[in-house]
């Protein structure tokens, strides 16, 4: 359900994504580069693409803290792409890594919900100077040249803005028109019951005829969270927009998102409410069947914030299913190879916060098994295996743990190669690893790849490496079996946090079968 | 600066009147299809919008057909790219999707409400528009 992103705006969300995605290339490139130690036409226009898409997404996030720097590298660029083709290795490399670098922390402090603490004029100004010396070493003429062409293709870009709601937390943005008018309904007369506002949610409740669907949950949901602002309401209308947001219950105030804690306080308040409402109907007694129009609504209106709630804090697995079929197609058709995708337990509800370093590990390991595991059409045919490869991804979850299971029916990793490239790279743990499952965990050394063969989308060694931080920064670990020939299997294992996941499900049917 | 606002909603349209009229001139109209009205109007004036603010979600015409009207207009009135009347859309929409959409069809900018008025204007400034000076 695509308005159920409760806690932040879905831009930016795809946004933040991105920007993980295009750091990730840059890193790839970066490490391609230091192999051969130098930087070619085709890996320059390759971080030239890169660097014109996160300014692109950072100018229309008015992320400018990114923007700056990137454009100021971007014109860097144009100079390397047009007239200077002889890139110095080393100071290009080191510009490259401080932007990355850069790029992350700001994309971090945004996900911890803080403000940028700096606007990137300084590293803009670094790229610029390095361009103005670059400058220096060519003629005016192709000075003007490479400036030429660089206006000419900047005045073509379309110019693309987008603007959050000013209530970036309240999940007011979420709802519909509909809802909105709902809500402010009893904002145009003024509060009969000022002191009690019980009687302001029943009122509002009764006003909705149904709370069936889940957009008109939405709507119930605001009233509950608006009611100190409908008591409060004597402002003029056209003073509405501004008040609400302004006016968030208590401890929303001030946020530019809600938090997990938030969540759990919120779970805890709605719980509450299923609470009262069975001493409600212990109370009433026979008295309940008079009353059944009532509350009847008032259950909807309570299971509807609980399943509210539920889908703000948990989201299927299901939701990364079409960026890893994207994965796949494009792999398939850049490696020219065949593979299918099978994606199992896609209802599988995990924890929305881990969803972003779940998919990023995912599409990494895979990309790594199709580049690596799955064998070229040809050789599949000699090897007397179906002309496509599969690979399968199986998402499960015990009482305790969350269970992503990646499969291919691939060539499987030989480990003594592993070990011998692992040996080759000078990685000290390759010296001490003796048991299969020993030399296996050497893949998730940083700088050590699975294959000889480097692809353009994986096996420079990076990749495991980040995969495996990724799980682990979620408590989780990652395991790998392998047999040469048939195949390799993953086995990513995350631990479950207390509150989360299962435990509403479980709630939410106990409290829908009461009726 | 001269600015169109189309919005349905007369809460929303008021205080989208109220923050604007400190730049510009404001004119208001209440769906769609006025406002497509009221744009083809001005251009055969020659008193041409510098920005328009298209609501999504309005009876007639909605804000992404006004939108693909204001463009096609301007096409055929011969007006270029660069000159043309920056459009943004002002909705409580925030599909993915629907962003997506109304930026391949040609609008400049997307504002989800309750409008954040300071990053309004600043987007208003990046797009050239004059905020600083008489109205």
């Amino acid at each position: 359900m695509d308005n159920m992103t409760a806690n932040s705006d879905p831009m930016m969300e795809i946004f933040l994504e991105e920007c993980g995605d295009l750091v990730t290339q840059y890193e790839t490139y970066l490490h391609m580069a230091g192999e051969k130690k130098e930087y070619d036409l085709t890996l320059i226009n390759e971080i030239f693409r890169i660097t014109h898409t996160l300014k692109a997404d950072a100018t229309m996030m008015l992320f400018e803290c990114v923007a700056v720097p990137t454009r100021a590298f971007e014109r860097l660029l144009y100079f390397y792409r047009d007239e200077c083709s002889i890139v110095n290795f080393d100071e290009f490399s080191d510009m490259l890594t401080r932007l990355i670098d850069y790029v992350k922390s700001e994309v971090q402090s945004i996900l911890n919900g803080e403000a940028a603490d700096t606007d990137g004029d300084e590293l803009k100004q670094e790229f610029l100077d390095y361009r103005d010396k670059l400058a220096s070493g060519i003629s005016v003429e192709q000075v003007e040249n490479v400036e030429k062409k660089a206006k000419f293709e900047i005045q073509d870009e379309p110019m693309r803005f987008y603007i959050g709601s000013a209530t970036d937390a309240s999940p007011e943005k979420k709802s519909t028109k509909t809802a909105k008018k709902k809500t402010a309904a009893p904002k145009t007369k003024p509060a009969q019951v000022k002191d009690n506002a019980a009687e302001e949610i029943k009122k509002d409740a009764v006003g909705q005829k149904s709370a069936k669907s889940s957009e008109t949950a939405g709507a119930s949901e605001l009233s509950g969270i608006d009611f100190e602002t409908s008591l409060r309401d004597e402002q003029p209308e056209d003073e509405k927009q501004k008040d609400r947001s302004s006016s968030e219950i208590t401890w929303l105030k001030d946020k530019s998102s809600i938090t997990g804690d938030d969540l759990e306080k919120l779970y805890n308040l709605v719980t509450s409410l299923g609470g009262v409402e069975e001493r409600m109907m212990a109370r009433f007694g026979k008295e309940y069947d008079r009353y059944a129009d009532v509350f009847g609504e008032f259950h909807e209106i309570n299971i509807a914030l609980l399943d509210w709630i539920t889908q703000a804090s948990t989201v299927p697995m299901g939701h990364i299913s079409p960026k890893l079929h994207k994965t796949v197609s494009e792999m398939n058709t850049r490696l020219e190879r065949k593979c299918g995708l099978v994606i199992e337990g896609e209802s599988v509800l995990i924890d929305r916060t881990w969803m972003d370093k779940i998919s990023g590990a995912l599409v990494h390991m895979l990309r790594n098994s199709i580049d690596h595991g799955i064998e070229s059409k040809e050789k599949r045919k000699i090897l007397g295996k179906p002309a496509e490869g599969l690979i399968k991804v199986a998402y499960s979850q015990t009482e305790r743990e969350f269970i992503i299971e990646l499969s291919d029916d691939g060539s499987g990793i030989d480990v003594e190669n592993l070990r011998k490239r692992a040996l080759e790279r000078g990685v000290y743990e390759a010296e001490f690893a003796e048991t299969p499952e020993e030399i296996m965990e050497l893949m998730f050394i940083p700088g050590v790849s699975t294959h000889e063969k480097e692809g353009i989308y994986s096996g420079r060694g990076v990749g495991m490496d980040v995969v495996k931080h990724n799980i682990e920064e979620l408590g989780g670990n990652i395991s790998v079996k392998s047999e040469i020939g048939k195949g390799t299997v993953f086995t990513v294992s995350i631990p479950l946090k207390s509150g989360t996941n299962g435990e509403e499900e479980s709630l939410y049917e106990d409290f829908d079968s009461r009726r | 600066m001269r600015i169109l606002i189309a919005e349905d909603d007369f809460a929303s349209r008021k205080f989208m009147l109220k923050f604007l009229s400190k730049y510009a001139e404001v004119d208001v109209t209440v769906d769609g299809q006025e406002a497509a009205a009221a744009f083809e109007l001005a251009l055969e004036d020659g008193i041409r919008y510098d920005l328009v603010c298209l609501d999504i979600m309005m009876p007639n015409m909605n804000g992404i057909e006004a939108l693909t009207a204001i463009r096609s207009l301007e096409e055929q009135f011969g007006i270029d790219r660069s000159s043309r009347a920056r459009v943004i859309m002002t909705t409580a929409l925030n599909d993915v999707n629907q962003v997506d959409q109304a930026f391949d069809l040609g609008c400049e900018g997307y504002a989800v409400k309750p409008i954040d008025t300071d990053k309004f204007l600043v987007i208003m400034e990046k797009m050239g528009l004059d905020i600083h000076g008489d109205k």
